[in-house]
């Protein structure tokens, strides 16, 4: 018995020795490459060009740089580019030169290049769904210049950990409006759905060299029927801006099943993100209802999500939407007293107009030139099925072209910042 | 010896909810929704509503046979033949439950985390569970699931919990999914998910009391079924209709989505530790009734000397299959369609036959009664 224990004893602790000096699947930490962006263009000697974006994590977690702040993004990162068939080929090639394994566990982004975006991306992404190391959470650009060319644009000024930039920068539609939360579960999900179509974010590589450069002919405010560009008035790559980074994200890819169909400038991803109740706040320009040449600047929040509505009239659906907002005043350049109750309301009224018109010439956009239900009103058309065939057989995408829409906007001012009362200039 | 082993309902309670549960991990909300697409909870709740009215049936036909099991019962029904007829079955029952998982559990091991290791390698560390369990016997393991599966329960609700925000009503829409003929007729079949409650009437002569096996044997149902109808219905709708039917691990992929910020995500470390917990008792319990039913049906005296040739029999039937998707065909497709033959049908007929007899006999003895 004595012996039976002891021989126990001794095998459970070379078992124990066999655990702790790790299994099949040890991989240590030093031994990988982290990579942080994933970039996709259609290849020129095969199938694609994936580009690589690779962490260097002595100079991300510091070295020296980044509590001394400034340009450690510049070198805590790196990038390659293979010619590949597949993603998972490209990543095979990619490791015989680089020292470490590569591992996808922390990448950020997943950039498409448009020409393979408006191509289909359903090759892969269903490669992407299928490998436990990419996040969901990971988020899908469509880069108007090439994946490679934006991503090698990608030096980050105030983050010295590349992963840290994407994960603030395309956060960034919390508080701008200017582009949505495009993570990879949504876009997969809704690449596969009838009842909505997915969006990426849009990015690209700044056409200004310099302050000089900066042309507003690829704006969008004329087909707006504005004398001025406001600030959401531009997509990626045109923004028109110098020194900061090169590399730039506004507005929303439209895609149609796996498709890209179009885009969407700054301002109509701010009404899709209205239209979806993903608002959060921002800024908001509007033109003076009384002067009507100076502008009044409102900070606009999505206070409870939006009440939508859709029936049927005849073969068309008409969809109801209203909006509920807060505002609070932060800019009244004309001078006028627009606090005084009275005068509120008015402001309230151009603010509530201008909404209005801009999300009708948003909700018929994606009606009549991109027919894609990017909003996700098949949703709410779904309840009037009991089977999914019946729905299937409805074509909601097919019928959404002829939507007819109704939107009421409910703006309420709360509050009018540091100042009660605006005084107008004594001249 | 086995008979003087004697445990409450609160373990019974517990072993059954985990043989029933283990399996939202692994196939059952996408079962569902294979069968009726974004009606996946509607079918949850009918085959719930079955798996009561089955063993309401059942335990209104125990009475008078309190503290016996199915092979006892079938050698009062028909002698010998009927206890070896009915272990032998039960035995192969119990086989299928311990391959299958054990297979299943060490596949998707090395999908979510040990891919480089050999499967083999993997289905050791099982196999090591399940044979310390035959060694430590039935009373340690259910005094372990009386501890362990409360804790594997609040980690799944954390789960269900945290993805909550991504659930969209319309997702469950529109409410008969694939039709009513596929919810309700071809549904009935899916009263297998609950194949395992067969393992509450095997722990009949330890609950003592025929009020016992109903307190626990209605209680770990209600438990489960609210564990199912919440695993299926948070599964369609928060990954969607078709979506829903592609992921091989059901809870995995929405433990992947929980991001609350960058200190609270990648959850999915909580998913893997209740997840293999489960799935060890799981097997662990299997394999200790596939021993003790062939002790019983054989009549040995011992059970333990037969864990190891056991052990390499279940660890090769597991290896047979030359595919993960053709084990989860089988499982889907026959074993999860057509099992509950066994639990449900194969019990009660062994009841009524039990019934037949002893009435038979109490006629013998007294004819007069008659």
């Amino acid at each position: 018995m004595c012996l039976i224990k002891k021989i126990s004893l001794l095998l459970m602790i070379s078992i124990l020795f066999s655990m702790f000096s790790g299994c099949f699947d040890r991989r240590e930490i030093d031994e990988l490459a982290y990579v942080m962006a994933v970039g996709l263009d259609k290849g020129k000697t095969n199938a694609l060009r994936m580009t690589l974006q690779i962490a260097i994590p002595s100079a991300a977690t510091g070295g020296g740089k980044e509590n001394g702040g400034g340009e450690g993004g510049s070198e805590s990162s790196y990038e390659i580019t293979v010619e590949t068939p597949t993603i998972y080929s490209g990543i095979n090639i990619a490791n015989t030169f680089v020292s470490r394994q590569l591992n996808l566990s922390h990448t950020k982004a997943l950039i498409f290049s448009e020409e393979l975006a408006r191509e289909g991306v359903k090759p892969y992404i269903n490669a992407i769904t299928r490998n436990r190391e990419f996040r969901p959470d990971m988020n899908v650009l469509v880069s108007k210049t090439s994946a490679e060319k934006f991503i090698r644009n990608v030096k980050p000024r105030l983050e010295a950990n590349t992963a840290r930039y994407y994960e603030l920068t395309l956060a960034g539609f919390n508080y701008t409006g200017f582009i949505a939360n495009t993570d990879f579960h949504k876009f997969y999900r809704q690449s596969v759905a009838i009842d909505q179509q997915p969006v990426a974010i849009l990015a690209a590589v700044s056409s200004y060299e310099g302050s000089e450069d900066i042309k507003l002919e690829d704006s969008t405010y004329k087909d707006k029927g504005r004398d001025l560009p406001f600030e959401g008035d531009f997509k990626a790559g045109k923004i028109p801006n110098s020194g900061g980074l090169k590399a730039e994200v506004m507005g929303l890819a439209v895609f149609r099943g796996d498709k890209m169909v179009g885009e969407l400038d700054g301002e109509e991803a701010g009404m899709y993100l209205m239209a979806t109740g993903e608002y959060n706040y921002s800024s908001m320009t509007f033109l003076d209802p009384v002067t009507k040449n100076n502008f009044i600047v409102l900070n606009v929040k999505q206070s409870r999500m939006p009440q939508q509505r859709i029936k049927m009239e005849g073969d068309n659906p008409h969809i109801y939407t209203k909006l509920i907002l807060e505002a609070d005043i932060m800019s009244i350049q004309s001078g006028i007293n627009y606090e005084k109750p009275e005068n509120l309301s008015k402001l309230e009224e151009a603010a509530e107009n201008s909404i209005k018109e801009g999300m009708l010439r948003y909700l018929n956009r994606t009606a009549r030139e991109l027919n894609s239900d990017i909003c996700g009103f098949g949703a709410h058309l779904k309840k009037n099925f009991l089977t999914w065939q019946d729905w299937v057989k409805f074509d909601w995408p097919g019928r959404y072209k002829d939507c007819k829409f109704d939107v009421e906007v409910d703006l309420k001012i709360r509050r009018p910042g540091l100042m009660v009362r605006t005084s107008p200039p004594n001249s | 010896m086995n008979k003087k082993i004697v445990f409450g309902n609160w373990e019974a309670i517990t072993v059954i909810i985990n043989m029933i549960c283990t399996k939202i991990f692994i196939s059952f909300p996408r079962f569902m929704v294979e069968d009726a697409g974004t009606a996946s909870w509607l079918l949850t709740i009918y085959i719930s509503i079955l798996a009561f009215i089955g063993f309401y049936i059942i335990s209104g036909l125990y009475k008078g046979f309190e503290g016996k099991d199915p092979i006892e019962l079938a050698e009062l029904a028909a002698g010998n033949t009927g206890r070896v007829a009915a272990g032998i079955v039960l035995t192969l029952l119990m086989l299928y439950f311990t391959a299958y998982h054990l297979r299943l559990y060490a596949e998707n091991l090395k999908i979510i985390s040990l891919s480089i290791s050999p499967i083999s390698y993997v289905m050791l560390f099982f196999v090591t569970g399940m044979l310390v369990s035959a060694k430590t016997g039935l009373e340690s393991l259910v005094r372990l699931h009386s501890i362990y599966v409360p804790v594997i329960a609040t980690g799944y609700l954390i789960i269900l919990l945290a993805v909550l925000p991504l659930f969209r009503f319309e997702n469950i829409l529109p409410v008969l999914g694939t039709g009513p003929y596929e919810i309700f007729i071809k549904g009935f079949s899916r009263l297998s998910i609950f194949a395992e409650l067969i393992l509450l009437f095997l722990m009949a002569p330890y609950l003592r009391s025929n009020r016992n096996l109903k307190i626990s044997g209605y209680t770990a149902l209600g438990f489960s079924c609210f564990f199912l109808l919440t695993g299926a219905i948070t599964y369609i709708g928060v990954m969607t209709y078709p979506v829903a039917l592609e992921r091989i691990l059901p809870i995995y992929p929405m433990s992947r989505l929980i991001d609350y910020g960058r200190f609270f995500q990648r959850i999915e470390s909580v998913f893997v530790f209740i997840w293999a917990g489960a799935g060890l008792l799981y097997i662990s319990v299997a394999f200790y009734f596939c021993l003790e039913v062939f002790r019983k049906t054989f009549r040995l005296e011992y059970s333990r000397p037969l864990a190891l040739p056991f052990a390499a029999i279940v660890s090769t039937i597991a290896l047979l299959s030359p595919s993960l998707m053709a084990s989860i065909q089988i499982d889907s497709q026959y074993f999860r369609r057509w099992s509950w033959i066994l639990s449900f049908g194969l019990t009660i007929i062994i009841l009524m036959a039990a019934r037949i007899k002893k009435s038979r006999k109490a006629t013998e003895k007294n004819p007069t009664r008659c």
